[in-house]
């Protein structure tokens, strides 16, 4: 059930009208809870049921899901009562494995077998092909690191346990957020769940058009984008190196069109049922160096990496190489948390390689911090960092999902990197086909109306007019929107991470 | 602890509750059914000025011959309308040759597409209409029950999408309860469920239709990329709507021709019953009747030469006098149903088709020297 589908627009009419309709907190909650739980199972269920057919083989995932909100919800009791260290730290690292395990055998058995029989041949070793198959449940590493938040800050006692289950449940499963974040914190999210919510505090416009401005970004720009790039991506020998000048950018604003789109409709959505979810995305691509970009791509995640996986491995504190390590392992693993692709880990090493890059650059040129601050270095430094971004997305996008990993995925990101770095222009070979060329207006234009959107050009005038002028041109609008979205969705890219 | 407002990208992080109720002495609940019915006049009142500014969509073969129809459709008194048996099975040339001989000269056009059936095929003769200033002699009609289900083949095209306006949205949805209410166990969790399935993509289509989904985009495409000119395949050879299908005699695969002998074992052993399906059918049939006659044309229907254990027929209680052809007995037509006449097991070949359309025109002739005939 994607945010862009109508099944969704009735699914969510209905859990906002009985929401709204009820007046208890805890039956608000349990109706949200059992909405997130439907909500999970439709996913794995589809229409499997309506047309009598057995169901996939999916269908336990809902329940694996209140298994882990289960074990966590009793570690959590656990923490706060033990008295000694010791015993938290058992039980703290006991929730960390399981949380890690379950992520590991879901998302990356096969790639551990993948690689090790890779290696086995490698080394002469005899090793034959394995033949398991494992569905990766949607959404398990959002939720994963959802729950893992709870008990770490229950660890380090920056928050009491939850007593509520009620509440711990419905933190983890809440639907808006359940399938692609941001990754909510507990210690923002329950105290929410705490209180009743009223209906006078909510922000209905800044929801509505937040949840147009997803739309937009979802249905209209990244699914038309879609088809150029996936023809691209999925055979780049047969396209010129100018192609690759088309198809790494225009990759760059569907990821971020799709997953920002999605997040503004999760935010949007969770804000009319009364509840506010982290902020996830900040133009990162008006970035002046990749410390920004992080600063402002996928919040979410960056911090969680950075509070529970850099800290936790020393942080700042000592050595620089020490530091430098740090940051490359985080990114590293930052990046497999998107896939078990080495293609991934490729893109976080990259991005791990530019932080430190930066750090030292920053560190050597700090005498030209005047010259940094004029309009012309910092345009600059935009266009670079979008550029390097862009490039470090390729190989983001070369793995091909739907088939076993291979060394395809690599062959693949270093031919489109070469073209795409201007090599591919000296010794061009073998593509005849050219992505339309009128792609450069569009990424011109998008790149306008989203600079505009930077300056607040859009931001204010809606809040300021009458309600049913507003409510008016409210249809209005989507009449228009729903005038150039494609006849079908693609699916989120981040549903598959 | 971090705050629990968080702004996000688009908004600054001044966020505003929403304004208090007017203080009118209207209710809340008023006021908010009150915004929502303003959204939705802006939003269907926008939908429907798009609609008329954009042109027809490019539906596959629809759009050629609609086009074609809305040039020349004054220049043709007959039509032909239904499906591929109505699309490869009637040729207009022939048509008009025998009603020529039989004293009653016509100049005929098919309007089939292949798997049209009610209502689409009504929503296409309201299009093919509209705007038509000579009379109407005569319409011949496939009949066919109304489809509440999806077309597969169609699902999520435009092909689904282009006729299902609210008209079509309502006759559906009667179709679907009445069988829903028809239904032994209707009130089982699964016929429920199926009904509401059923409900559910019928209001889709018809809010994708209504609000125009997808056409602005469809619209830019044919700006940007460069445009054939009209395919004038979908017209045929002679300007009458008919295209013959690959060879003058497609000989039948002898797969084919085992499932239309088993078929038609089963019909011989068993006479075709009259179906007269749903009531929302034959109501949708006395629509294409209405719209018919108001453009002073006698719509006549047929049933095309298929071998099925059940046949639409038109009833005789909702139209006492609406003349009928049943070419789907094998007893009374068994040319239609030889080996060399057939394509597969549910088309007849262009060989077929010529003796389908004389035997067609044959039985018209009299109907029109006497329309109280039946």
């Amino acid at each position: 059930m994607l945010f862009v589908e109508s099944r969704f627009f009735y699914f969510f009419l209905i859990v906002f009208s009985v929401y709204w309709s009820l007046s208890g907190n805890a039956a608000r909650k349990a109706w949200l809870l059992g909405c997130s739980y439907f909500f999970y199972a439709a996913f794995f269920l589809g229409t499997g049921v309506m047309d009598g057919k057995p169901l996939p083989p999916g269908w336990w995932f809902p329940f694996m899901l209140l298994a882990s909100t289960c074990m966590d919800y009793v570690v959590g009791l656990r923490l706060e009562d033990s008295p000694q260290e010791r015993t938290r730290k058992l039980w703290m690292t006991a929730s960390v494995c399981v949380n890690i395990g379950v992520l590991l055998y879901f998302k990356y058995m096969g790639f551990f077998l993948d690689s090790a029989l890779a290696f086995a041949s490698w080394i002469g070793l005899p090793a034959s092909p394995h033949t398991l198959k494992i569905i990766l449940p949607v959404g398990i590493s959002f939720y994963t690191f959802q729950s893992m938040s709870y008990t770490i800050e229950v660890y380090r006692r920056h928050r009491p346990a939850e007593r509520n289950f009620l509440n711990l449940a419905t933190f983890i499963a809440f639907f808006p957020q359940l399938v692609a974040g941001p990754i909510v914190r507990a210690v923002s999210f329950l105290p929410q769940l705490a209180q009743k919510r009223q209906w006078a505090d909510i922000d209905v416009r800044g929801a509505l058009v937040l949840f147009m401005v997803g739309f937009v970004k979802k249905a209209c720009v990244s699914d038309s984008i879609a088809p150029f790039v996936d023809s691209y991506f999925a055979a780049p020998t047969a396209y010129t190196a100018l192609s690759a000048w088309i198809a790494a950018p225009l990759y760059a604003i569907q990821i971020y069109c799709d997953f920002s789109g999605y997040t503004d409709m999760a935010i949007a959505c969770a804000r009319l049922l009364g509840y506010d979810l982290t902020k996830n995305f900040d133009f990162p691509y008006f970035s002046r160096n990749v410390t920004e970009f992080w600063q402002r791509w996928h919040i979410s995640l960056s911090t969680w990496l950075r509070d529970y996986l850099y800290i936790s491995l020393g942080g700042n504190r000592g050595s620089k190489a020490f530091v430098y390590r740090n940051l490359l392992l985080t990114m590293f693993l930052g990046g497999l948390w998107h896939g078990s692709r080495w293609t991934f880990a490729a893109w976080g090493a990259l991005h791990g390689l530019a932080l430190i890059g930066h750090r030292e650059w920053t560190a050597r040129t700090q005498a030209w911090n005047k010259a940094k601050e004029s309009t012309a270095w910092r345009v600059a430094a935009t266009v670079l960092t979008f550029y390097f971004v862009s490039a470090c997305l390729i190989f983001f996008r070369a793995a091909d999902l739907s088939k076993p990993m291979s060394g395809e995925d690599f062959a693949r990101a270093i031919h489109i990197t070469r073209a795409f770095s201007g090599l591919g222009f000296l010794s061009e070979t073998g593509g005849l086909k050219e992505l339309d060329l009128r792609l450069f207006a569009v990424i011109a234009g998008l790149a306008f109306v989203h600079w505009l959107n930077f300056k607040r050009v859009f931001s204010t005038w809606w809040r300021s007019c009458p309600e049913p002028l507003f409510a008016t041109a409210y249809g209005c609008m989507t009449a228009v929107i729903l005038l150039f979205i494609p006849a079908k969705y693609a699916p989120f890219i981040y549903f598959q991470f | 602890m971090p705050p629990t407002t968080l702004p996000t990208e688009l908004e600054p992080s001044l966020r505003l509750p929403q304004q208090a109720p007017p203080s009118s002495g209207i209710s809340r609940p008023l006021h908010v059914a009150l915004l929502l019915a303003l959204f939705c006049g802006g939003l269907f009142g926008t939908a429907s000025v798009i609609d008329r500014l954009l042109p027809f969509p490019p539906v596959p073969t629809v759009k050629g011959k609609l086009d074609w129809f809305s040039r020349h459709g004054d220049e043709y008194d007959t039509l032909f309308i239904g499906s591929s048996r109505t699309f490869c099975h009637i040729i207009p040339q022939i048509f008009d040759r025998c009603m020529a001989q039989a004293g009653m000269p016509t100049h005929s056009f098919n309007l089939g597409i292949n798997g049209m059936r009610s209502p689409e095929d009504t929503y296409l003769l309201e299009k093919a209409l509209a705007g038509r200033k000579a009379p109407l002699k005569l319409v011949v009609v496939e009949a066919n029950a109304l489809r509440i289900e999806a077309d597969a083949n169609s699902l999520g095209t435009l092909r689904g999408v282009y006729w299902h306006d609210f008209q079509r949205f309502t006759h559906i949805c009667r179709g679907i309860l009445e069988e829903h209410a028809g239904k032994h166990g209707a009130f089982t969790p699964k016929a429920i469920l199926a009904t509401l399935g059923a409900l559910r993509y019928n209001l889709d289509t018809t809010v994708n239709k209504s609000l125009n989904v997808g056409r602005g985009l469809e619209w830019l495409e044919a700006r940007l990329v460069k445009q054939e000119p009209t395919p004038l395949q979908d017209i045929g050879k002679y300007n009458d709507g008919y295209v013959m299908y690959d060879t003058p005699v497609s000989k039948i695969s002898e797969g084919e021709w085992s499932l239309l002998q088993a078929k038609l074992q089963k019909v011989l052993q068993k006479p075709t019953l009259p179906d007269y399906a749903t009531r929302a059918s034959q109501y949708e049939l006395q629509a294409k009747r209405r719209l018919i006659e108001s453009f002073g044309g006698q719509m006549i229907t047929f049933a095309p030469p298929v071998a099925a254990k059940n046949v639409f027929l038109p009833d005789p209680s909702v139209h006492p006098a609406l003349a009928n052809l049943n070419f789907a007995d094998p007893l009374l037509y068994p040319e239609l149903f030889e080996k060399q006449n057939r394509f597969d097991s549910g088309h007849i070949n262009q060989q077929g088709a010529e003796i389908f359309t004389r035997l067609l025109a044959g039985r018209i002739a009299p109907l029109r020297k006497n329309p109280s005939q039946r």
